[in-house]
């Protein structure tokens, strides 16, 4: 932009006149250093400093107009009357291209938390998981892993931490699915987001206090108010699983702030296969549908949006299995004992969830330093598991469960001037849950109520002497009124008659209805600081406390777990997890190298986790007893972060991960603690063929030496009498590696970016391989080499 | 910048919305109570010696494990029950369901008693292809002195049904019970 001042007359001939400003962007107050102001017409030409400074001295008085630049913003003139010294603040607009989704890593980067580290999905990344899910995009980011079941089902884990201990935000508020569940994959389709953000800890208060693991922030691209139609189309197709997937959407922007937008996404796939054998019952389906609309005006906007999303998804037949001994021959089997030929249908047993969403956001700008924001949102949770069942009633499901809830919050921000600012607000969710007894099996989650309360405050201190300090401090209140049947025998063995007697509703012959009315208090803080001490040298500090409310699970489980033939039982007098963690980063910046190694300690109080207990007889045989418990534990770990430029046509990336859980308590190692972890990606742009790109990826997962035994023995009969086996469920499985390798082919040469054709083959190797994360470990080898071709069209 | 009405219009239209979902729902109804429907709680053994009459030896969870007394050199006509007796007022017979659905069943019987041999009666329930399920059994005993362990198992789509283990027959366990099996001198 170019300040041009002319002149439209002759005045008094004064001139040591100033005129001085400070040039900030117009959303959220950050100084615009690289403006450029031109004067007319006089024809000077000067530049805003790192602070957004700018300074004209020497003026006469006289009229004048002001041209304002910047390389993507819009031109500002302005008309300036100098009698005396002026000051004249300007507000530019960054003008953000609705097409603009590759978002490179960049450590200089907006982040929406000052000390913590946070990493970005590239677009790229984005859309070669198109077809896959959320925790398989996120997997390679470092000290991010996948907990999955089987090749349908998979959540991210960040640090050993998941499920109620990672939030997903889908812009600006949480997803409420039930995440307890470590086979319950979160309902968001990748494809609906224009920008995916991890933060490894609880830094960003405003969306909870509960989230020691870290958040997942989803979010679309800012709008802008221009006459513009957009959208994108991606389509994939992949030879393991035979199927693929579409994702398309479609928005219009008008200059008057109006926007509409329409997205949708199909994936269907058949049976996966590992290298040896079909993965029989694995094929999967997912629906989504979205549709938002909105005015934004800059300083004030809406939106209101609702969205659908639903799949169905098999579980390997295979892992069904009646009792202990089942699982025991299971695991004396190299291949699944269920090998049926491929077949697109999905039986029993299965999953069926579905997830929508009503939303509503307002936001408006009061004055020039005060912005409010209201969400709100209603989302509506139904997930079903189906069984294999007696009496033609695999299709009547097992598992019927229904979360519904309203969440409403308010966030407001106060930029007093370029140094620091507050943000504020309040919050309140409301959530029933309804376990329908139409299944016939005894309820895994009793119906209940849930409410939540709470308000938090986060100051941010700007550049000062390149340091930024951020502190926050937030505090929700939890209350849960549940009403559950226990078994009598259970009411009286755990002891509950006496510590919960106040709770009894009513009592049957062998079941007791109780009315579990439980609060918790939850204080989360969290102090950072990032000091740039060297243009290339940045590092950064942080302290965050997050306390956590017991979940659904935790508190009240009950039930079978078919797949893993054990009974898991949920404890009433479980307190809050408090859980303290410190991270330590350090980040190096230059032409050709980047690196970042971020160091992790947390201390674990009441940590909430599963262990075994006892051996139950029943009448279908033995199961282990799981039960809810809590321990006082350690888990630290590095993270480290590298890319490398070699030339212009080779480039290097890697990210490592070592991590250690260490329970005080049980002086043992903790249970499902991810290994040490290598991933490289090596690309390569060749000289002669512009439009090429190639890429490798080479994924290292060690062998998990450090956990603790919970093997259990059974009785076989033999001719010679009773013979006691040990069943191993304990050993992880060895070390692997998985080689990809991709081909790039730029379809267009105008925007390149908008028309590609990606050919990717992941474990081109074919390798056989269990993951030590993956519950289906005991039962097969997790999936084989899989070519996926895809076009992603942007228009 | 001037202030405006802009979220005066959307706000009460929304609070009433939420307000209204609150209100309507804040108390939650009483959860109806579950009486599983495949539970099988009790395993009887109907044993009956050649012209002699009939005994019942069952198997119940929470029980202890039942003892059965048996004649040494004899045959006996077993026929084996499944039930539900969580509601004693209405006791359900799972053993239908299993019949009706004798493709996917069947009754497996092991043992550590030396010489005590365990085959499937004429009468015995088949299913379409002909195999045998279980239901109907013979037990032919040893020579005097001899105890050990019953256990029989009620397996759900068994991988083959004519196998001599359990290891080969494969298949879900719906049912595992023990008996104390001893034979008189």
């Amino acid at each position: 932009m170019l300040i041009i001042l002319k002149s439209y007359g002759l005045f008094a001939q004064q001139c040591n006149y100033t005129l001085t400003g400070k040039v900030t962007d117009l959303h959220d107050n950050d100084p615009i250093a690289g403006a450029v102001l031109q004067l007319e017409p006089l024809g000077t030409f000067k530049m805003t400093d790192s602070l957004g400074f700018y300074f004209f001295d020497q003026l006469c008085a006289g009229k004048y107009e002001l041209i304002v630049a910047h390389p993507s913003c819009d031109t500002i003139r302005k008309k300036v009357l100098v009698r005396n010294h002026v000051h004249i603040p300007i507000a530019l607009e960054h003008h953000i291209d609705a097409l603009e989704e590759v978002i490179v890593v960049d450590s200089k980067q907006k982040k929406i938390t000052q000390s913590v580290a946070t990493q970005q999905l590239t677009a790229a990344q984005l859309t070669r998981y198109s077809s896959q899910d959320l925790a398989s995009a996120l997997k390679n980011i470092s000290g991010v892993t996948t907990l999955k079941t089987g090749t349908g089902i998979a959540k991210p884990m960040v640090h050993g931490l998941y499920g109620s201990r990672i939030g997903i935000v889908r812009n600006g508020m949480r997803l409420r699915d039930q995440e307890w569940g470590a086979d319950h994959a979160p309902t968001v389709d990748l494809n609906a987001f224009d920008q995916v953000e991890l933060v490894k800890g609880a830094a960003v208060l405003q969306y909870g206090g509960d989230t020691p693991g870290g958040l997942v922030v989803m979010s679309t691209s800012r709008r802008l108010p221009k006459d513009s139609l957009f959208g994108k189309m991606i389509t994939t197709g992949a030879s393991n699983g035979r199927g693929g997937a579409w994702a398309g959407q479609l928005q219009r922007t008008s200059s008057n702030g109006n926007f509409i937008k329409l997205q949708s996404s199909l994936k269907r796939f058949g049976d996966f296969e590992a290298p040896k054998y079909v993965l029989s019952n694995t094929g999967l389906q997912q629906q989504h549908f979205l549709v938002e609309l909105g005015r934004t005006k800059i300083t004030k906007g809406w939106d209101a949006g609702y969205s659908y999303f639903s799949n169905r998804i098999g579980i390997l037949r295979a892992a069904h299995i009646g009792n202990v001994s089942d699982l025991a021959r299971a695991l004396a089997s190299d291949t699944p004992l269920r090998i049926n030929p491929f077949t697109y249908a999905i039986g029993a047993p299965q999953q069926k969830s579905s997830h929508q969403t009503l939303t509503f956001h307002a936001f408006q700008w009061f004055s020039d330093t005060f912005k409010g924001n209201l969400d709100y949102n209603f989302q509506h949770n139904h997930r079903y598991e189906f069984d294999v069942r007696r009496g033609n009633r695999s299709d009547q499901s097992a598992v019927d469960l229904r979360l519904k809830g309203h969440e409403l919050t308010t966030h407001f921000v106060w930029i007093p001037n370029g140094f620091w600012d507050l943000n504020f607000g309040v919050s309140g969710l409301w959530q029933d849950h309804f376990a329908n007894p139409t299944t016939g099996v005894k309820r895994l989650i009793p119906d209940y109520l849930k409410y939540q309360a709470g308000g938090f405050v986060t100051l941010t201190q700007k550049q000062v002497n390149k340091l930024k300090v951020e502190t926050g401090l937030r505090w929700d209140y939890v209350f849960w009124d549940a009403q559950k049947y226990y078994n009598q025998s259970l009411w009286q063995e755990r002891n509950y008659a006496t510590l919960y007697s106040n709770f009894v509703q009513k009592e049957f012959s062998n079941q007791i209805l109780v009315r579990p009315q439980l609060g918790f208090s939850n204080w989360a803080y969290h102090m950072g600081a990032t000091l740039d001490w060297h243009p290339q040298w940045e590092s950064s500090f942080s302290f965050i406390q997050s306390q956590r409310a017991p979940n659904a699970a935790e508190l009240f489980s009950d039930g079978l777990h078919h797949s893993l033939a054990t009974i898991e039982r949920g404890a009433l007098d479980l307190a809050q997890e408090t859980i303290r963690k410190m991270l330590f980063q350090t980040s190096y910046t230059a032409d050709k190298a980047q690196w970042q190694i971020s160091a992790h300690y947390a201390h674990l109080l009441n940590y909430i986790y599963i262990a075994p207990t006892t051996i139950e007889q029943t009448i279908r045989g033995a199961f282990p007893v799981w039960q809810y418990t809590s321990t006082e534990s350690r888990i630290w770990g590095l993270d480290a972060d590298l890319s490398y430029q070699f030339n212009a046509q080779i480039g290097f990336s890697a990210s490592a991960s070592w991590l250690r859980g260490w329970d005080l308590e049980k002086e043992d190692y903790l249970i499902t603690i991810p290994p040490v972890n290598l991933y490289q990606n090596w690309h390569y742009k060749p000289l002669r063929w512009k439009r090429l790109n190639f890429f490798t990826e080479i994924d290292l997962v060690g062998a998990q030496n450090r956990f603790p035994d919970t093997n259990f023995t059974i009785d076989l009969l033999t001719n010679e009498g009773s013979v006691t086996k040990g069943i191993d469920v304990s050993t992880p499985p060895p070390a692997y590696g998985l080689v990809d390798f991709g081909v790039t082919l730029f379809l267009s040469t105008l925007v390149p970016e908008n028309n590609i054709l990606t050919i990717t083959c992941s474990n081109l190797l074919n390798t056989q391989y269990r993951d030590y994360l993956d519950r289906m470990r005991f039962y097969a080898d997790a999936m084989g080499r899989s070519i996926q071709v895809q076009w992603a069209y942007k228009f | 910048m001037k202030k405006s009405s802009l979220l005066n219009l959307g706000l009460p239209i929304y609070l009433a919305l939420i307000l209204s979902f609150t209100l309507t729902q804040c108390e939650k109804e009483t959860p109806e109570m579950i009486n599983e429907e495949e539970l099988i709680t009790t395993v009887t053994l109907s044993i009956s010696a050649p012209s002699k009459t009939t005994r019942n030896v069952q198997w119940k969870e929470g029980a202890q494990t039942p003892e059965i007394t048996l004649d040494s050199n004899k045959t006996y006509s077993v026929e084996i029950s499944f039930l539900d007796e969580s509601d004693p007022s209405d006791v359900e017979n799972i053993t239908e369901e299993v019949i009706e659905e004798a493709e996917e069943h069947v009754v497996f019987y092991e043992t550590n008693l030396n010489g005590l041999s365990i085959q499937s009666a004429s009468n015995d329930v088949t299913d379409s292809d002909g195999n045998p399920v279980g239901i109907k059994t013979n037990w032919q005993t040893p020579a005097a002195g001899e105890q050990g362990t019953l256990r029989i198992y009620l397996i759900h789509e068994p991988t083959t049904k004519t196998a001599t283990t359990r290891a080969a027959i494969g298949g879900e366990t719906d049912v595992e019970v023990d008996f104390l099996v001893r034979i008189n001198e």
